[in-house]
């Protein structure tokens, strides 16, 4: 294969890199945001439920 | 993947989409052959179907769980509109970023006014307007209902969506009435794409489910302290 056929191919590989990456990168930040988002309400709730706790006693 | 926030059954499905997601990545790049005519940028196709019919299965659902919202005022249906729109529009999100790229090499152009790509940004932002409304009342059976008839009024998006590209566009069509068709062995790796996606979508509304019972929680929470703090 010459240099010409694989700098084609390598051009066609990008387009293709860069659509799965985006699914990819886009995929591992919602997962992050969502496991992030889930701490922050659990420990929200265990802070409510400590003050209402406090407060009855 | 934490087995202690969901179940068993979470963590198995968690493993199960990452398989199946390997496995079409395999159909995809080894078992599938090359189109004749884009080569291997065709490959941008699977994965760009998959995610779109996952976000049209997504809106469907939340048609559905809206409509069963506004009959029952169950909150549990409320929880699941919210979470699989949320899902849906993370996946309409990733259909209008990876169909630029095949556009760019196809046409020329990182994006065009044709119809399908036109109403497919619109259903991103009815969905984007779902979440203000969510975002902006407080009152949390005033926002489950108003959201509930968004959601439905905005499913309306997704056959025009279908229709289309049938109708008006430039959009290629593979499959159904007027496709070019498809090898049987890009067949069998699309099918296994779509169902990998599938497991994932099921995945991701499991996770978001969990977040929007955590805040119906906190709600109640503050509800309580609210009427004790008024008795």
């Amino acid at each position: 294969m010459d240099q010409a056929t694989l700098d084609l191919i390598t051009y066609r590989l990008s387009y293709v890199w860069a659509a799965y990456s985006v699914v990819m990168i886009g995929l591992f930040v919602y997962l992050s945001t969502i496991g992030r988002r889930q701490r922050k309400l659990a420990q929200d709730i265990n802070l409510l439920r400590q003050a209402i706790e406090e407060k009855r006693k | 993947m934490d087995p202690k926030d969901h179940g068993r059954g979470h963590f198995a499905l968690g493993w199960l989409a990452l398989a199946l997601l390997l496995v079409s990545a395999f159909a995809i790049f080894r078992y599938a052959p090359l189109e004749k005519v884009m080569l291997e940028v065709q490959k941008i196709f699977y994965v760009h179907v998959g995610v779109a019919w996952n976000a049209f299965l997504a809106f469907a659902v939340v048609c559905v769980a809206s409509i069963a919202y506004l009959k029952t005022k169950n909150r549990r249906w409320d929880v699941l509109a919210a979470a699989s729109a949320e899902v849906g529009l993370l996946f309409t999100t990733l259909v209008l970023l990876t169909g630029p790229v095949w556009g760019r090499f196809a046409w020329n152009t990182w994006w065009t006014w044709e119809p399908r790509l036109t109403t497919t940004l619109i259903l991103w932002f009815i969905y984007v307007a779902y979440f203000l409304i969510r975002s902006g009342v407080a009152e949390p059976h005033r926002r489950a209902s108003l959201s509930a008839v968004f959601g439905i009024i905005g499913f309306l998006d997704v056959p025009i969506i279908y229709f289309s590209v049938r109708l008006w566009g430039s959009h290629p069509i593979v499959l159904g009435k007027g496709g070019g068709g498809l090898h049987p062995m890009m067949l069998q790796a699309l099918i296994i794409t779509v169902f990998a996606y599938t497991a994932l979508y099921v995945y991701l509304t499991q996770k978001a489910m969990a977040v929007e019972r955590a805040k119906m929680e906190l709600d109640e929470i503050k509800e309580g302290l609210r009427e004790g703090a008024q008795a």
